[in-house]
């Protein structure tokens, strides 16, 4: 188990998120979107040609259901509270290996504080510690400095 | 003066006849005060029926006579006419008062009309047991009110639990005893009186019904027991006036406050439970859905 903390100029985020999937292969992967709507994340893989049969999509972005998105669960960034309750339900249900990305983490500043998104960080990166979970987390390097001073210490690496 | 006054009253005016009274007075002499010693003082009731609605002042006219008719004392007195309320009255009889049959009689004048009422009690001697049960009487009264009570709406009816306790003599004594409900300013809303004979301790329970346009506020119930030579002792309580349907005692409030609380927190906590469940389902069947997919 290992949690990371990327930290990178913002037009490299969504390239380091793809890399992350494609790395994960036949490792199914929870993918925490707070950036992008999942259809806008897919279509990004689709276009690197990198299969993402294997990720349960968290979409922070939208939260209306399509009929062609019955897999994929639409929880507001607000509610840290739920949020964290779907990827505790997703390691649970999931068998064997599986990771969580979680693209990207200052975000949910905008609806939070700095404290209870602390609070969500360390509950996700302790939780996923004592299920065997690896947590890959992205940020944008000019966003919430406060913020990654706080967190810094919940993951086991942070790459600047 | 006043004596041959009285028997002006008595003896040259017919009594009661100028114009068709539309009241008349009864007087009453409670058991215990039927045979007093001299120097006693005699206590009695007056009551005045009134056949119209009482108007203005009525003078009482109290007289004791020996058994030949003869006044040997009389003393008046001016009060609004209540209609069916018992007034207390006290009369102290000459300490020099021979042994034997006497008179009193109650003249009720009000206007150019008069009513005239009479009773007989016995004058004997100070160590007669009868009458050393009532002048050796020593009474104390506790008035209290169920919690239930303590707030009542205009309207409604207030209950008090009344002690007598006699800590002197033995025997039976009629007391006398007057009930009113004051306001904060002492401004009285409801008079009650009685008579009730007690031997050693009396508890009984008075309910007084309170007006429908009886201000809200807090009100205190007095008691006060007469008896004896106009010995008396009083006792009170405080209740409210409140316009709310149920009489809510402090208990009650935090029992109702305690059982919204609980509510709300466990109906907070259920909402939560069955939107984690909800959750949960969710992932589950998104899990094995996909998983089933990728077979």
């Amino acid at each position: 188990m290992t949690s990371m903390l990327n930290v990178l100029p913002m037009e490299s985020v969504q390239r380091r998120a793809n890399m992350l999937v494609a790395v994960a292969g036949k490792t199914p992967c929870i993918y925490v979107s707070l950036n992008k709507t999942h259809t806008s994340v897919a279509a990004l893989l689709d276009k690197e040609g990198i299969d993402h049969g294997n990720v349960f999509f968290i979409d922070c972005v939208t939260m209306e259901r399509t009929p062609d998105d019955v897999d994929v669960l639409h929880i507001h960034p607000s509610d840290l509270d739920r949020l964290s309750q779907a990827i505790r339900a997703f390691i649970a249900e999931i068998q064997g290996k599986k990771c969580i990305i979680i693209d990207s983490l200052a975000t949910l500043l905008i609806y939070n504080d700095r404290a209870c998104v602390a609070r969500f960080v360390k509950e996700v990166t302790e939780y996923a510690a004592t299920n065997d979970v690896d947590v890959l987390a992205l940020t944008p390097r000019t966003k919430g400095e406060d913020l990654l001073s706080t967190i810094f210490n919940f993951f086991d690496t942070v790459r600047k | 003066m006043r004596p041959v006054l009285f028997l002006i009253l008595f003896a040259i005016v017919v009594p009661g006849t100028i114009g068709e009274p539309s009241f008349r007075v009864d007087v009453q002499l409670p058991p215990s005060y039927s045979r007093i010693a001299p120097g006693d003082t005699l206590l009695f009731t007056v009551r005045l029926l009134a056949n119209d609605e009482p108007r203005g002042d009525v003078e009482f006219i109290s007289g004791l006579l020996a058994a030949d008719n003869t006044v040997i004392a009389s003393e008046a007195v001016v009060m609004p006419a209540a209609h069916g309320a018992d007034h207390l009255h006290m009369m102290t009889m000459p300490a020099d008062l021979p042994q034997g049959r006497y008179y009193l009689d109650v003249r009720a004048v009000r206007g150019n009309q008069t009513s005239d009422d009479r009773t007989v009690f016995e004058v004997v001697t100070r160590d007669a047991p009868s009458r050393n049960a009532v002048f050796g009487s020593l009474f104390d009264i506790a008035v209290a009110i169920p919690k239930a009570y303590t707030i009542i709406a205009p309207g409604g009816e207030l209950l008090a639990n009344v002690k007598l306790t006699n800590l002197g003599s033995e025997g039976r004594v009629d007391v006398f005893i007057d009930y009113d409900i004051l306001d904060a300013d002492h401004a009285e809303l409801q008079h009650k009186s009685e008579t009730v004979a007690v031997e050693t301790q009396s508890s009984f329970v008075k309910t007084f019904n309170i007006p429908a346009t009886a201000p809200e506020g807090a009100y205190r119930l007095r008691a006060k027991v007469t008896y004896a030579d106009g010995k008396t002792a009083a006792g009170e309580e405080s209740f409210t006036i409140a316009s709310s349907a149920i009489p809510l005692s402090p208990e009650l409030m935090l029992v109702i406050i305690a059982i919204i609380f609980v509510v709300l927190v466990l109906g907070h906590r259920i909402r939560r439970y069955i939107k984690h469940e909800r959750l949960s389902l969710q992932v589950h069947s998104i899990v094995t859905r996909r998983l089933r997919w990728r077979r």
